[in-house]
């Protein structure tokens, strides 16, 4: 029998090192773990002043962690003194990342071949919503409002994959852990997924596109008439809708599809300027918009969101944006010039989550009763319209359509997606499998489809 | 025949459906294709949730048939099973007594109702 040590492998190029913490384990000792387990994981910082670093990760500092997956099976051993628990296996201010330290032993498969490496490490990024968001309990856990994860350990080209979409999308790109790691069990890298969650603002295309063409002197001048606006009546905001307004305003002055983000690997530190392919969802499409009366922005807030704002909140908007009806024709017309927007800047390949159709529960056997149009009325008419429109777009646009109304369809609406939004682990395994599909048949780097037995997950 | 309207059971975890609309009233001659009423369905009603499973339903009549009573009112919280009506079968029955059964009805989703605040 072979055992191997797990060395932690080089994650950075020489000279810069890492601070560490101590590993927190996800396996228990002795454990029988598969290829692509992720069996550890430390938080992480550049030691000493790498500015180049330091800056490409502004905002991420410290919410940076590497997690380790095996690139053979074996039963895990883990090494004494690996593990320090409390704070010091939080913070990452206690040990330094050394290439050849070894964490553990793996005792080999009997006809495993000695791998080059031992860990594939797959590192996370956070951007904290908010400073004091400090939530250092788990894996990659946090208020995040750009969460990013890239496998480590191999070179550029790197493809990065940007993902905008409301809830329906957020676990298919994230998965059960929240870390992403049965997207990268999927895919053979080096790839790089961005994710955007929509916890402020969500990512209809008249708010992305506002966010490209906005300039610098257009994003104060938002930020100056919140300021001056907010408030102003005669409720009072309560620290609740502080914070929320705060997202808000970070979530309006940026813009996710132009972000330069860095990714390291053990040769360089390169830069994503673009995002090789784009995941959207039709439903961050509402038939409702706001518009600010004066500056002429667009803006969308969940309306589950809002009803935990108070009357401060809601007269603010009240007083200061106004309700715009889309129509699906405007909805197709603001998604094209997106797409032409995107394509401009180097994005390739655009995938777009469609409606699901089928309500397990409903039971019309004649339309006559419902006035028409119908998709007015019935939400799954109104589906099928959208999905309709998706198609059209696709043909006029080249967008590459996610069809989750289809295999909702086959896996069964009712067990498996029941209000049409949020689904099944079992269903967002399939969704998940088949954008992965579809980027590899668009050429986008890092997406090749791994074999099904490797997986990246915990066990 | 005396027939009840009973809330449908929309969704197997559903405990109970709030009625957002009434489009009818007692009295009124029905036939297949007549609204009742609107009901949302929300999932998460134990526990605040984020992005809550809310879902918006239409019951339409399948019956021929007179409304002889209607106790679903606007705002009002049901439970699956709940009678929420009676239809006799011709005008002038009496709408006292056990119901032979329950009407058939059509349920459809429908959008939610267009409010951002």
């Amino acid at each position: 029998m072979n055992t191997l040590p797990l060395t932690l492998g080089r994650v950075l190029p020489a000279p810069t090192t890492l601070q560490r913490s101590g590993m927190r384990w996800l396996v228990p000792d002795g454990a029988h773990c598969r290829a692509g387990d992720v069996v550890a994981y430390c938080n992480v910082g550049v030691r000493g002043g790498d500015a180049l670093l330091k800056s490409s990760l502004a905002g991420e500092q410290r919410d940076w962690q590497i997690a380790l997956a095996l690139t053979v099976p074996g039963v895990l051993r883990r090494g004494a003194g690996a593990s320090r628990g409390g704070f010091l296996d939080q913070m990452q201010y206690y040990d330094t990342w050394r290439e050849d330290e070894a964490i553990g032993t793996l005792e080999l498969d009997a006809a495993t071949v000695v791998p080059a490496a031992a860990f594939d490490p797959l590192i996370f990024a956070g951007h904290r919503a908010l400073d004091i968001a400090e939530v250092r309990t788990g894996l990659f856990t946090g208020w995040h409002d750009r969460a990013r994860a890239w496998w480590g350990g191999t070179g550029a080209p790197f493809g990065t994959l940007a993902c905008l979409g409301i809830c329906e999308q957020r676990n298919i790109i994230r998965g059960e852990s929240g870390a992403f790691l049965e997207l990268f069990a999927a895919v053979q890298g080096p790839a790089h997924v961005v994710h955007y969650p929509d916890d402020a603002l969500v990512p209809a295309a008249p708010i992305l596109l506002d966010q490209i063409a906005r300039t610098p002197a257009q994003q104060q001048a938002i930020v100056e008439d919140i300021a001056r606006s907010f408030g102003a009546g005669p409720a009072v905001p309560g620290g609740r809708d502080f914070m929320m307004l705060g997202a808000l305003v970070n979530a309006l002055v940026r813009s996710p599809l132009t972000e330069s983000l860095a990714v390291t690997a053990p040769t360089a530190v390169t830069t994503a300027d673009h995002p090789d392919a784009i995941l959207l969802s039709i439903l961050s499409e509402s038939s409702l918009l706001l518009r600010h009366k004066r500056l002429g922005y667009w803006m969308q807030i969940h309306g589950y969101r809002l009803g935990e704002t108070g009357p401060a909140f809601h007269a603010w908007l009240r007083a200061n944006f106004e309700q715009v009806r889309r129509s699906l024709t405007d909805v197709a017309r603001d998604l094209g010039m997106l797409v032409d927007a995107v394509r401009a800047r180097g994005t390739t390949q655009v995938l777009v989550l469609n409606a699901v159709s089928t309500l397990g529960t409903e039971q019309v056997q004649c339309y006559a009763p419902f006035p028409r149009p119908l998709g007015k009325t019935l939400g799954t008419v109104r589906a099928r319209e959208t999905n309709a429109m998706l198609h059209d777009l696709s043909r006029s646009h080249g967008i590459r359509i996610v069809d989750g109304d289809a295999l909702a369809a086959e896996f069964g609406a009712r067990q498996h997606i029941p209000d049409r939004v949020h689904s099944s682990g079992v269903l967002q395994q399939a969704t998940r499998d088949e954008i992965v599909r579809i980027l590899h048949e668009g050429d986008v780097p890092g997406f090749v489809p791994r074999q099904r037995e490797h997986r990246a997950g915990t066990r | 025949m005396l027939l009840a309207i009973e809330l449908p059971r929309f969704h197997e975890l559903m405990t109970t459906g709030v009625v957002t609309a009434v489009h009818t009233a007692p009295g009124t001659a029905l036939a297949p294709g007549t609204p009742l009423i609107d009901v949302r369905v929300d999932l998460s009603e134990a526990a605040a949730q984020d992005c809550p499973p809310v879902s918006w339903f239409r019951l339409v009549c399948r019956e021929h048939g007179v409304l002889r009573a209607l106790t679903a009112a606007e705002g009002s919280e049901l439970a699956p099973g709940a009678r929420i009506g009676l239809v006799t079968t011709t005008p002038d029955e009496a709408s006292t007594g056990e119901p032979m059964r329950a009407a058939r009805l059509t349920v459809a989703g429908i959008l939610p109702p267009d409010t951002a605040w």
